[in-house]
């Protein structure tokens, strides 16, 4: 038998549980080992000790504890009595509110509303409101910066009529080239029609005088 | 005449035989006062919470099933008695007075000597750890097996085994410091 098997049968041999078999081997054991003696003779002085400290007598008065008991239940009812009261009495105030008062209480998202009395009128669409787009104010004009304006002004004028007088010049030479296309044009179209004219009249000369200065 | 079975007794009780639970609380109340003193370390109280035990008894009267284990149901409800005076008081404070009837033809030293023993012995118990101490109290005053302890407590018994060594020796070393050992035992 080892120290550790020894140790574990120490506890069976103090509280007197050990076989007979079991304590002879444990005896031998302990002849040889200090240190497992001294944890039996520790063992046995704590048990020992722990009879000298005995508890105290108790007798229970049953007349006593029926007593008691017949109290505890009473005071159990008491107390469920008054709950009881206390919550119908706070149900029947939170009817009288909710009918008097019209009390209204509803969980909506993100907000619990509680709302007492006639419900609020809808609320009227807001007004279109007028955004009054303030007068630009009129700065006084100094002459120094009139006399600018009418020069700048005087400028774009005189340069608007520079602009229209090329415009009719190159209008009235475009004219031109037209009026002198046309003439050339018209010249072509007399010639050509003389030439024509002579082309049919020596075809008629060719075909049909000669054809009778050669019959009989 | 072979007394009746706790479950017998707890079978008429609940039939409404107020003799029945009588019986039960005598045949009870010395082991649950060991028990709760040894929790406690507080004879005064012991008293007090012996009769707070039965009146949970008393009040289970109606919804109590017996399984067989009706010490183990009992020893449960005694522990958690315990466990709320303990709340209630942070650290129950020993009583000088023991309780024990004291015997007028010992001497006035031996008697002193006693009860000084006594609250020693119960402060160092209070002292401990509650899984030393109840694995004491039940397997050392109640004589429960380790096994019986393991099914009350949900402990294993090898686990319950250990505990009981380590108590022995905790408490073996906290009266050793005070002066009492095997010499003054014998005294």
């Amino acid at each position: 038998m080892n120290c550790t098997e020894a140790r574990n049968d120490l506890i069976d041999l103090v509280v007197g549980t050990l076989p007979a078999e079991r304590r002879q081997h444990l005896e031998t054991h302990l002849l040889a080992c200090p240190c497992c003696r001294a944890e039996r003779d520790s063992l046995q002085e704590a048990t020992a000790l722990l009879q000298a400290a005995p508890a105290p007598a108790v007798q229970i008065d049953v007349a006593a504890l029926y007593r008691e008991a017949a109290r505890r239940e009473q005071k159990r009812l008491r107390r469920w009595r008054r709950t009881a009261l206390a919550c119908g009495t706070a149900l029947a105030a939170l009817l009288a509110l909710t009918i008097g008062l019209n009390l209204e209480v509803r969980l909506e998202r993100h907000q619990f509303v509680l709302r007492w009395g006639a419900p609020p009128p809808p609320d009227e669409p807001a007004a279109p409101t007028e955004v009054r787009v303030p007068p630009p104010r009129e700065q006084p004009v100094t002459a120094e910066e009139m006399e600018r304006r009418l020069g700048r002004l005087h400028e774009l004028v005189q340069g608007l009529a520079a602009s229209v007088q090329s415009l009719e010049l190159e209008q009235r030479q475009e004219l031109g080239r037209l009026r002198a296309g046309l003439q050339a044009l018209r010249q072509q179209a007399v010639l050509h029609q003389e030439m024509t004219g002579k082309d049919v009249d020596a075809l008629y000369v060719d075909r049909f005088l000669d054809k009778k200065r050669s019959e009989p | 005449m072979v007394p009746p079975h706790d479950a017998e007794l707890i079978t008429r009780w609940q039939r409404g035989d107020e003799a029945a639970f009588e019986q039960l609380v005598r045949r009870w109340q010395q082991p649950m006062a060991r028990f709760l003193f040894r929790l406690t370390g507080c004879a005064e109280a012991v008293h007090d919470l012996c009769q707070e035990v039965f009146l949970r008894l008393y009040a289970a009267r109606a919804s109590y099933r017996d399984n067989g284990n009706f010490s183990g149901w009992l020893y449960r409800v005694a522990l958690n008695v315990a466990r709320d005076a303990a709340r209630r008081r942070r650290r129950f404070p020993v009583s000088l007075a023991s309780g024990e009837p004291v015997d007028p033809a010992a001497p006035a030293e031996a008697i002193c000597q006693r009860r000084e023993l006594t609250r020693l012995v119960a402060e160092a118990v209070a002292e401990l750890p509650e899984p030393l101490r109840v694995v004491l109290a039940l397997r050392h005053d109640e004589g429960l097996s380790f096994e019986e302890i393991a099914r009350l407590t949900g402990s294993p018994a090898s686990t319950l085994k250990s505990r009981f060594a380590a108590a022995l020796r905790e408490l073996r070393t906290r009266l050793a410091r005070h002066g009492y050992g095997p010499e003054e035992m014998s005294e």
